[in-house]
């Protein structure tokens, strides 16, 4: 397994050595994503942890690399989506022809890999690293680099310095920095790194370098950027929160925090019309989403009673379904986006009309099912996700303080807010991208055999992976879970409670819509009824372009409505409106580099005015402070 | 107060046609200042079958075209609205699908058959039509009609004042989905018109008047069932009109929906319901020495329930004024007889008369016997500017309401 492991990283780096043959260089990463799949697969069926690699750096700090269930699980999770990307990139690399591309694809993978076998603090920052600089190199894939990629940057940094800080305190308080001590940490520990996490998986306002940016960068960064890199922040909590000692306070901070980032981030998804602004903020949903669940799971984990034991491990795997419809929804739909995007050469949702008869059905359809999959859809993925986030938050009544089961309750309904309103927005991305009229534009033809195949590859795996949910499950370490009941022969009922509070089973929905979808299909064509269309009446007058009904419109419902939080303004004179949301919460984020930037002109101005003596004022002070430092540190 | 209802292009200038506290008269247009006494003298001036026709654009915002055959607009016209989803940004209104030069086309006829025209502008407006150009040509050509016919006029005109209140009280009801309120009021307007019809022969009440009389003076049984018909009609609609107040879900839609200020409303040129529904009179009332002086209801509101509580009001008031002179009406001793001068086959007329949605006059010169230079003045013209401004800012489900409330009609601002 070892040799496979290691190959698998040297074919990533040998994609990066060969960056300036492109698509030979993703053909790499394709190579070693599978390798690293086919290992990842392996564990999952034979779960007995592996030591991959070992080096003693310091007498105490052993860098360690090993695979266990939960490594394997996200491996494989990652793993997916990296092949999909790298085979869609391939073709996609005729749009970005620039060396940084594959170069940062396959370098921050390797990143993701170390970050995913680590087994101590010191290899998972340096994997945290390697992951968000050469990710910040892939945004800087266009022609020229642009100011707002060190926003992005800059909040990766605030991630590690989290984490450094964590390990460090965790360092202080074990003498350690091996995942084994973390039982011995302190609060302190798990705040800041859970924070590291957290920040790493845009949660709200850790949200706020995405406006601006997921518009200009390469489709394949910004699935890259949203999927697999917001993955290791699920990971990372995923690994910690049973092996830190837990805190009730910070659990609940964890799932209120969840749930209203969920909350918000479906609302700015509903509001935006930009094409990949939209899934960006469905990312700050999902991992609201998956942050709510993970926190559930931490808090019911700390009672011994059969039932909130029983919760526990549900909301722990409601987070990794959520996890994979995530990952896998996501990648499929910044593809099919990128896909349409290019093909019209455009970057709004009512510019990318009609994608399914302008651009192809495969895209169009891949942006259908991710869509449908964030909305709840049975039998796809992402319905059995959400519904088992819902139902973990329903059985709140179970815990015995009135505090832990209000403040449950109260992240239940902003996640059932969210997906609702998540659900508006991808009606709206469904109804004008992919199934809109196209208004008779044309788009470019483009060598598109591999995107096809990697967008077609994913479809079948959201539809099935919601049909085969039993088998996830089971695969995942949750065969408890799974129930028979009412005829259904077990284990194809998966049973949020015990006793028994709800139960789905999308195996049997996806049969009886199979059944339901084939019987039509089946007298349709056999009795070759005939259809007979009729054009829609527009009032006697046909219609002209200026009279369709925007993208924009169709949220502006929800802007007025909700204009409390939206702040939604309109600008106006004799012959323009138009209206203007803001996202109150990225206010600071915008401020800071501002007052940053003041003070660093008031500052230089003060310093770096000319004056010898000035300079030499201030080369002194510097000097005695470093030298106190020194001292006290001696 | 002077009200500025039209623009007459003569050979001699251009005429102002103002009414001053419901007295009509021509002003020379001499061009000055005028914009600033008339805030309408622009539009009037322009007469365009496109009005407020300012495209607003910007990122989302569309153009929603509702017509010229659509449901919810009974005649072919077109409101373009432009709207970025719920909000009416602007509102224009083409009238141009409805245009059937019927002014023109009454050029050059007799002024019996330009008559027959003029009662067909607007079938809701037939009387009023009909009185406003029979008096136009009355003054040209310098006839005394008798004091019966003007009373009967005026009756007549109070016989269509109810029906066409009672219909636009019907659609506002029908709109606010009050299936039961607006089932009995629609079978009250047809009531109303079954009324008409006994009286005159005709449900629009077309066909009765002419030049100088009425082709037959309403008389007899008739018209004692005509007085318990109004009798029936004013009792049920007070008991319908007071069950429809009590109800909140249809008086939230028309409160504070298209609110006109006092303002505007006189800079517009408004008149009839929708000026005093912003609490001005317009004195177009008028009355014989026979009949009394029908009382006039004004509102503060300037909103669509303000409209329609002066139709309402109007509509008792209107049947209790021709139960009372229906009842009599076999006792008017007519002192003032028809007097027609033979010699006299030319000059120029004008009149107003008070139709259910305001002024309405026509302008024309007769020459030779036959009608020339028609000119009519509607309410629904200067209504369509004020329906135009009411919906800026209003959302899509208060479009009827605004609408509706003005009671007014294509055919009749596209004469």
């Amino acid at each position: 397994m070892a040799l496979i492991f290691f190959l698998s990283l040297s074919l990533f780096i040998g994609g990066a050595v060969s960056s300036s043959k492109i698509k030979l260089s993703y053909g790499f990463g394709f190579a070693g994503s599978i390798g690293i799949f086919l290992i990842g697969c392996y564990t999952l069926v034979h779960p007995q942890p592996k030591i991959l690699w070992a080096y003693p750096l310091l007498h105490n700090l052993v860098l360690t690399l090993s695979i266990d269930h939960l490594s394997a699980i996200f491996l494989v999770i990652a793993a997916i989506s990296w092949m999909a990307l790298a085979l869609y990139s391939i073709d996609y690399s005729n749009f970005y022809a620039q060396k940084t591309l594959p170069l940062g694809f396959n370098i921050s993978l390797v990143g993701m890999v170390l970050i995913l076998t680590a087994q101590d603090g010191f290899t998972l920052m340096i994997g945290w690293e390697v992951m968000t600089i050469f990710a910040f190199l892939m945004m800087m894939g266009r022609d020229h680099p642009f100011e707002k990629a060190y926003r992005f940057l800059a909040f990766g940094e605030i991630s590690t310095v989290f984490l450094l800080v964590g390990f460090s305190a965790l360092y202080f308080t074990t003498g350690s920095l091996s995942f084994e001590s973390m039982n011995k940490g302190s609060l302190f520990a798990l705040v800041m790194i859970s924070l590291g996490f957290i920040v790493k998986m845009d949660i709200v306002p850790f949200h706020g370098w995405m406006r601006g940016i997921y518009g200009e960068i390469p489709d394949n960064t910004a699935a890259l950027l949203s999927a697999p890199v917001t993955l290791m922040g699920v990971y990372g909590l995923e690994r910690i929160i049973p092996l830190l000692p837990n805190n009730e306070t910070w659990d609940i901070i964890l799932i209120l925090l969840g749930a209203f980032s969920a909350f918000w981030g479906s609302l700015h998804a509903a509001a935006t019309n930009k094409l990949k602004l939209l899934p960006a903020y469905s990312t700050v949903e999902n991992n609201g989403i998956i942050l709510a669940a993970i926190g559930f799971y931490a808090l019911a984990g700390n009672f011994l009673s059969g039932n909130l034991h029983y919760l526990a491990l549900f909301a722990q795997a409601a987070s990794i379904v959520m996890a994979i419809s995530h990952t896998f929804s996501k990648t499929l739909l910044f593809m099919s986006i990128g896909h349409a995007k290019e093909a019209y050469n455009v970057h709004t949702i009512d510019e990318a009309r009609g994608v399914w008869s302008g651009v192809g059905r495969i895209p169009a359809f891949g942006i259908v099912i991710s869509a449908l999959s964030f909305s709840a859809f049975p039998p796809l993925i992402g319905y059995a996700g959400e519904w088992m986030v819902l139902e973990t938050l329903f059985q709140s009544y179970r815990f015995p303080s009135t505090s832990l089961a209000f403040f449950s309750a109260l992240a239940g309904v902003f996640i059932a807010l969210a997906i609702g309103i998540i659900g508006f927005a991808m009606v709206k991305l469904i109804g004008y991208t992919a199934l809109g009229y196209d208004h008779g534009r044309k788009s470019l033809k483009i060598p598109s055999r591999l995107m096809h195949i990697a967008e077609l590859s994913l479809e079948l795996i959201l539809v099935l992976g919601g049909i085969a949910l039993p088998f996830i499950i089971i695969l995942l370490g949750f065969p408890h879970l799974l129930i028979g009941l009412l005829g259904i022969p077990a284990p194809l009922v998966l049973a949020s409670g015990q006793p028994v509070f709800g139960v789905i089973s999308p195996t049997f929905i996806g049969l009886i819509m199979l059944v339901l979808l084939i019987i039509p299909v089946i007298l349709f064509v056999k009795t070759k009824k005939k259809v007979r269309k009729v054009n829609s009446w527009n009032g006697g007058v046909k219609l002209e372009e200026k009279e369709y009904f925007s993208a924009a419109a169709y949220s502006q419902i929800l802007e007025h409505v909700l204009r409390g939080f939206y702040k939604t303004r309109e600008i106006k004179d004799k012959t323009y409106r138009r209206i203007k949301v803001e996202d109150v919460l990225i206010r600071p984020m915008t401020a800071l580099p501002r007052l940053v930037k003041k003070i660093g002109e008031r500052v230089a101005s003060v310093l770096m005015n000319g004056k010898i003596s000035t300079y030499v004022t201030y080369i002194l002070i510097l000097f005695i402070t470093v030298f106190i430092i020194g001292m006290i540190v001696m | 107060m002077k009200i500025l209802i039209g623009i007459i292009s003569t050979s001699k200038g251009d005429k102002l046609y103002v009414l001053d506290d419901g007295q009509e008269m021509l002003i020379n247009d001499d061009g000055k200042n005028q914009k600033d006494i008339y805030g309408n003298y622009s539009f009037l001036k322009k007469h365009s079958f496109k009005i407020n026709d300012y495209p607003v654009t910007g990122p989302g915002v569309f153009r929603f075209r509702y017509g010229p055959v659509t449901s919810g607009i009974r005649e072919a016209g077109v409101f373009q609205l432009y709207t970025y989803g719920e909000k009416i940004l602007r509102a224009t209104i083409d009238l141009s699908w409805k245009y059937r030069e019927m002014a023109g086309t009454m050029q050059m006829t007799s002024p019996e058959a330009g008559l027959l025209m003029a009662e067909r502008v607007c079938s809701n407006f037939a009387m009023s039509h009909s009185v406003a150009f029979s008096q136009s040509v009355e003054t040209a050509l310098e006839i005394k009609t008798s004091l019966l016919t003007k009373n009967w006029r005026i009756l007549l005109l109070e016989a269509e004042r109810i029906y066409n209140h009672l219909y636009v009280i019907y659609k506002l009801a029908a709109a606010a989905a009050q299936k039961v309120l607006a089932a009995h009021l629609s079978a009250l307007f047809e009531e109303a018109l079954r009324l008409n019809e006994q009286l005159t022969g005709s449900r629009y009440l077309m066909g009765i008047n002419s030049i100088g009389r009425l082709n037959n003076n309403p008389s007899g049984p008739a018209v004692q069932k005509a007085v318990d018909g109004y009798k029936n009609l004013a009792n049920t609609f007070t008991r319908l009109y007071e069950h429809g107040l009590a109800n909140y879900n249809f008086l939230d839609r028309l409160h504070t929906s298209g609110t006109l200020t006092p303002d505007m409303a006189e800079s517009m040129g408004l008149t009839g319901p929708s000026l005093r529904a912003c609490g001005i009179k317009d004195g177009l009332n008028t009355t014989t020495s026979h009949l009394i002086s029908l009382p006039v209801i004004t509102q503060s509101g300037g909103d669509a329930l303000a409209r329609m509580e002066i139709r309402a009001g109007e509509i008792v008031n209107s049947c209790q004024y021709l139960i009372d002179h229906l009842r009599t009406s076999d006792s008017w001793i007519d002192n003032e007889e028809t007097q027609i001068r033979k010699d006299k086959t030319g000059g120029t007329g004008y009149s107003v008369v008070n139709s259910p949605s305001g002024a309405l006059g026509y302008y024309l010169n007769v020459k030779n016997g036959n009608v020339q230079d028609v000119n009519p003045f509607t309410p629904s013209y200067i209504g369509m500017h004020a329906v135009s401004h009411a919906l800026e800012g209003a959302i899509f489900t208060d479009f009827p309401f605004i609408f509706d409330s003005f009671g007014i009609h294509f055919t009749d601002a596209s004469c």
